[in-house]
C-alpha cells in the first residue's frame, strides 16, 4: 500500500494503490480521516487500486456519507477497471455520481 | 493471500477431499442397489457443498464444473433422469476430476490445458443427461417445478398461485449482514458472484443507510445488506446454499417467485428501518409492483396496530404467517427437522479433534522417553531398598503404562477407511479385465497404528490386483467349472497375539502347486528331487523375479511384484504368508504388529547382554532339561511330548564363555510356530520403547530393533518370526526360502 496525499487549493487528493479490501480497510480508514480532517473537497485517485471487496466498498461508502454530512464534495479520479466494475456491480455508479467515472 | 485466508481455504481443501470420498463412497453403492435415495441424496449433498465453498473462495472453476455436475444429480434425486451404470462411472470420473481440480487449489497452480480439456470433455458427456434447456434466457416459470422448501418436504406437483401471490416471476432474497461476515472471511458481494453461476442478478439494492459515516465506521465490521431480484431456475435448496456460511449471524430471507405477498409483508416486519424505504427498493428491484407495495404496507401496518392493541410485541415472522394461515404443516416441519439436524451436526463435530499427527509423534516420543526415565527411577528405589520408594516408583510405573496405552490408541485408526478405498480399485479392474466380482469386507473396525495403516496401502493395492488379475477366472472359465459366475474377493482384518491379521482371499483358481514347483526348478531356486510342504512352495512365489502368470496383463503379472510386497511388510516387522486350493481360490495373510514405537517387552539374559523378547510373542518359560543338555548340537527338546526345535543364544551370538549350570528355555510362538529360546537368565516384563537398528545393520535378521535399559545399558530386541523361521525351518531349502543368512 501507498499512498501521497496532498492539500492544495482546499482540496485533499488521496491516492489509493493497492488492495482496498479487508486487510487494509483499517489503514485506508486511518489515511481518509487525515484527509477529511483538513477543510475542503476531498478526491480520491483510485487508479492503482488492484482489488476491492465488501469492506473497500463501504468504506467508500462511508467516506461518501461523512463528506455529505459535512457537505464536502467527493470526486473519485481515475477509477481502475476493478473498482468500476465493482461499483457497477453493485449498482453505486450513480451514488458516487458527484464526480465523473472517469476512464483511467 | 492473509494467514486467515489461507487456514480457511486449508479447510475447505481437507473437506473438499472428504466428501469427495463419501461421494465416490455412496457412488459405490449405489451400483448394488439403485434406488438407495440416501445415497444419491448424499452425493447430490457433496457436489453442492463443494460448490457452495469454492463459489466463496472464487474457484471459478470448480464452481462451474461441479454446477453442471449438480445439476444432473439434482434430475436423478427428483427421479427425473434413472441411475445407470454409465452415469455412476461418469459420475465417479467426476469425482476424480474434482479431486484433481481441488489437487490444483492446494498446490496454488491455476488448471493446466490438460486439466481444462478434460473438464470440458466430461461437462461434454455430462450435458447429454442435463435437460435440453437448462436455463432458457426467457424465464418461462409455468411449467418449472415449484422449489420446495427442504430437501424433505415433498414437492407440491402441481404450481399452485395463490390469490395473494405477487406478480415477479423472480426470486427476492434480503440480506442483512452480521457485523463478523467479513472478519470471518466472508465476502457478502462474492456470494453474488456466486449466485451469478446458476442465475441472474436482475437487481440489486445495496442498503446503504446502515453504513456510517468514516468518523465512527469500524472498517472491519460489515454493514452491507442488498436485496435482490434473482432470475434462476434451480431450487430453494440451491439458492439457500448459496448463503449456508453466512447464515448464522446474517439475516437472509427468500422469497420464491410468485411467492405469497405476505411474505414480504414479513419481510417489511423482520428488516429494521424505515418499512417505506425498503418498499421502495423492492419496487425497484422489481419484486413488487407499486400497487402489491401499498397493499403490503397497509396490511402491515394494521398488524402492528393489532397487536400493539393487544399489548403484544410487534408480530414476528412466523405469527404472521401462521396467522394467515399462510404456511404449509410440512413445510414448518421440515424446516424444524432441518434445523434439529444441523444441531446434532454440530454436536457430532464437536467431540472429534483435529490434531496435527506431527504433535502426536512427538507426544508418542515423549512417552517414550518417560518409559526410560521410569524404568531408571524404579531400579534405583530397588537398588536403594528405601519401601516408600520403591512404592511410589511402582506407582508411577503403572501410570505410565497407562499414558503409554492411552497414548498409543490415539493413533489408532480403524482400517475401514483403508478397506474402502478398494471398492473403486476393485470395481475399475473389474470392469478393465471384465470380470464381474464382488468385494467383501469384514473386520473393517479392527484398529491400528496410523503408520501401519499408510504404509500398508500400496502392498495390499498389489495384493488385491493380483488376486482380481489372475486369482478370478473369466466368467466363461468360471461357469465351466461350476462356480459361480460372480467372483468373490473378501478383505479381512482381526487382531491375534498382538498382531494385526489382514487377509485378501478370493475364490479363484488358486496356485497350481507343480507349475510353481516347475519354474522354480528351472531359476534353479529348488533342486530336483527335493520334497518341500506346502507353504515352502508357496512361500516362493515371493521369491525375486517369480511370476508364474501364463499371461501377462498391463495390471500385474510382469514378475515384479510379490516379492516386492513382501520386502515391504517386512519393513513394517511384519510377515506374508499364502495358502492356496487349486480350483477353490488363494487367501493371502499380512501380519503386522499394531504398533512401531512401544511395545511390552521379556526381558532375557545370555551372558552379560540382555535381550528382549515382544512380551505377546512369549508362550511360557520352562528349565531347560537336564537331559537335553549334554548333547551340545540338539536342537530339539520334548515339551509335554511335542518336538520343540530350540536355539541357544549363546550359539546364535557367539556369547563367550561357559553356560551357567541352570538354563532356561523361552517358548516363543509366532503365526502359529513355536520354537524355544535358550537362555541364561529371565528378567521378567519391561515396557520398551523401539529405537530402530542404523541402515548399517538392516541386513541383519533376527534383530528388530534396540532399546535403553533403565539403568543406561543397551538391549537388542529379538525378532521372534526371523528367529521362529531361522529355528523351525532348517533344511536345506531354508536359505532359499527365507532370505534369512544363517547367523548361526
Amino acid at each position: 500500500m501507498n499512498a501521497s496525499d496532498q492539500c492544495n487549493l482546499g482540496t485533499s487528493r488521496v491516492v489509493i494503490a493497492g488492495e482496498m479490501t479487508i486487510y487494509t480497510a483499517r489503514d485506508w480508514r486511518d489515511r481518509l480521516l487525515v484527509a477529511m480532517s483538513a477543510p475542503g473537497d476531498v478526491e480520491l485517485d483510485l487508479s492503482g487500486v488492484s482489488d476491492i471487496d465488501a469492506a473497500g466498498i463501504q468504506l467508500l461508502v462511508s467516506l461518501r456519507v461523512e463528506a455529505a454530512a459535512a457537505d464536502r464534495n467527493l470526486r473519485l479520479f481515475d477509477v481502475s477497471a476493478r473498482v468500476r466494475e465493482a461499483l457497477t456491480f453493485c449498482r453505486l455508479t450513480d451514488f458516487f455520481s458527484t464526480a465523473p467515472l472517469a476512464q483511467a | 493471500m492473509s494467514a486467515q485466508m489461507d487456514d480457511a481455504l486449508q479447510t475447505l481443501i481437507i473437506e473438499s477431499r472428504e466428501l469427495l470420498q463419501h461421494m465416490e463412497e455412496a457412488l459405490l453403492a449405489l451400483e448394488q442397489t439403485p434406488d438407495d435415495a440416501e445415497a444419491v441424496n448424499a452425493i447430490f449433498r457433496a457436489a453442492h457443498t463443494i460448490k457452495g465453498s469454492a463459489g466463496l473462495f472464487s474457484l471459478d472453476h470448480i464452481v462451474a464444473f461441479t454446477h453442471v455436475a449438480e445439476s444432473v444429480l439434482d434430475r436423478v434425486r427428483d427421479h427425473r433422469l434413472a441411475m445407470s451404470p454409465a452415469l455412476g462411472g461418469l459420475m465417479l470420473e467426476v469425482c476424480d476430476h474434482l479431486g484433481w481440480l481441488i489437487d490444483g487449489v492446494a498446490a496454488r497452480q491455476a488448471p493446466d490445458d490438460a486439466l481444462s480439456g478434460r473438464s470440458e470433455a466430461i461437462l461434454a458427456r455430462l450435458r447429454e443427461y442435463q435437460t435440453p434447456s437448462a436455463l432458457p434466457p426467457q424465464l418461462d416459470l409455468s411449467d418449472v417445478d415449484w422449489p420446495d422448501g427442504n430437501d424433505i418436504a415433498p414437492r407440491p406437483s402441481v404450481p399452485v398461485r395463490g390469490a395473494d401471490s405477487v406478480s415477479s416471476g423472480m426470486w427476492h432474497i434480503s440480506l442483512r449482514s452480521g457485523p463478523n461476515l467479513l472478519r470471518d472471511g466472508m465476502d457478502p458481494l462474492s456470494i453474488l458472484h456466486y449466485l451469478g453461476t446458476f442465475g441472474q442478478i436482475v437487481n440489486l439494492e445495496l442498503i446503504l443507510n446502515d453504513i456510517p459515516p468514516l468518523s465512527v465506521i469500524d472498517p472491519e465490521s460489515c454493514y452491507i445488506g442488498y436485496e435482490l431480484g434473482f432470475a434462476s431456475e434451480t431450487d430453494k435448496a440451491t439458492i439457500d446454499g448459496a448463503f449456508d456460511f453466512v447464515r448464522e449471524d446474517s439475516v437472509v430471507r427468500l422469497i420464491p417467485p410468485y411467492g405469497p405477498l405476505a411474505d414480504y409483508r414479513a419481510l417489511f416486519a423482520d428488516m429494521s428501518g424505515d418499512s417505506l424505504l425498503l418498499g421502495r427498493m423492492l419496487v425497484r428491484c422489481g419484486s413488487l409492483t407499486e400497487d402489491e407495495l401499498t397493499q403490503a404496507l397497509e396490511t402491515q401496518e394494521r398488524i402492528e396496530l393489532d397487536s400493539q392493541s393487544a399489548g403484544k410485541p410487534a408480530s414476528l415472522l412466523g405469527d404472521v404467517l401462521v396467522a394467515q394461515q399462510l404456511v404449509d404443516k410440512p413445510m414448518v416441519d421440515a424446516a424444524l427437522e432441518r434445523q434439529h439436524q444441523l444441531k446434532t451436526m454440530t454436536a457430532g463435530e464437536a467431540t472429534l479433534i483435529r490434531v496435527d499427527a506431527a504433535k502426536l509423534d512427538q507426544l508418542i516420543n515423549l512417552v517414550g522417553e518417560l518409559i526410560i526415565a521410569g524404568a531408571g527411577a524404579q531400579l534405583v528405589a530397588r537398588r536403594l531398598k528405601v519401601p516408600d520408594l520403591v512404592e511410589t516408583t511402582s506407582v508411577l510405573a503403572r501410570l505410565v503404562e497407562d499414558v503409554r496405552d492411552s497414548a498409543l490408541t490415539l493413533r489408532m485408526v480403524q482400517i475401514g477407511a483403508t478397506f474402502n478405498r478398494f471398492r473403486r480399485v476393485v470395481r475399475d479392474v473389474a470392469a478393465e479385465l471384465d470380470k464381474d466380482i464382488q468385494l467383501d469386507i469384514r473386520g473393517g473396525e479392527t484398529e491400528l497404528d496410523k503408520t501401519v495403516v499408510e504404509k500398508i496401502g500400496d502392498p495390499l493395492t498389489h495384493i488385491v490386483r493380483n488376486a482380481l488379475d489372475h486369482g478370478i477366472e473369466p466368467a466363461d472359465v468360471r461357469l465351466a467349472r461350476g462356480k459361480p459366475r460372480q467372483g468373490r474377493l473378501s478383505l479381512n482384518a482381526y487382531h491375534e497375539s498382538g498382531s494385526i491379521v489382514i487377509e485378501v482371499s478370493d475364490d479363484g483358481g488358486g496356485l497350481r502347486k507343480e507349475r510353481i514347483l516347475q519354474k522354480a526348478i528351472e531359476r534353479g531356486l529348488v533342486s530336483e528331487g527335493q520334497t518341500l510342504s506346502d507353504k515352502e512352495i508357496f512361500g516362493l512365489v515371493f521369491e525375486p523375479g517369480f511370476s508364474t502368470a501364463a499371461q501377462v496383463s498391463n495390471l500385474s503379472g510382469r514378475g515384479v511384484g510379490m516379492d516386492v510386497v513382501k520386502r515391504n511388510i517386512q519393513a513394517l516387522r511384519g510377515t506374508v504368508d499364502l495358502d492356496s486350493v487349486e480350483g477353490q481360490g488363494t487367501t493371502v495373510r499380512l501380519r503386522l504388529p499394531l504398533t512401531l514405537a512401544i511395545i511390552d517387552g521379556f526381558l532375557i539374559g545370555a551372558g552379560s547382554a540382555s535381550y528382549v523378547v515382544p512380551l505377546e510373542q512369549v508362550l511360557e518359560c520352562i528349565e531347560l532339561p537336564d537331559k537335553d543338555k549334554p548333547e551340545a548340537g540338539a536342537s530339539y527338546l520334548n515339551l509335554r511330548g511335542e518336538v520343540l526345535p530350540f536355539v541357544r543364544l549363546r550359539d546364535l551370538f557367539d556369547i563367550p564363555g561357559e553356560a551357567p549350570r541352570r538354563e532356561n528355555v523361552v517358548v516363543v510362538q509366532y503365526a502359529g510356530e513355536r520354537a524355544g529360546l535358550v537362555v541364561d537368565q529371565l528378567f521378567g516384563e519391561f515396557q520398551t520403547v523401539i529405537k530402530p537398528l542404523g541402515k548399517v545393520f538392516s541386513h541383519i535378521r533376527c534383530i528388530g530393533g534396540s532399546t535403553i535399559l533403565g539403568s543406561g545399558e543397551v538391549a537388542l530386541i529379538l525378532d521372534v518370526p526371523g528367529l521362529v523361521r531361522q529355528v523351525t525351518e532348517r533344511q536345506p531349502v531354508s536359505r532359499y526360502l527365507s532370505s534369512t543368512p544363517s547367523a548361526a
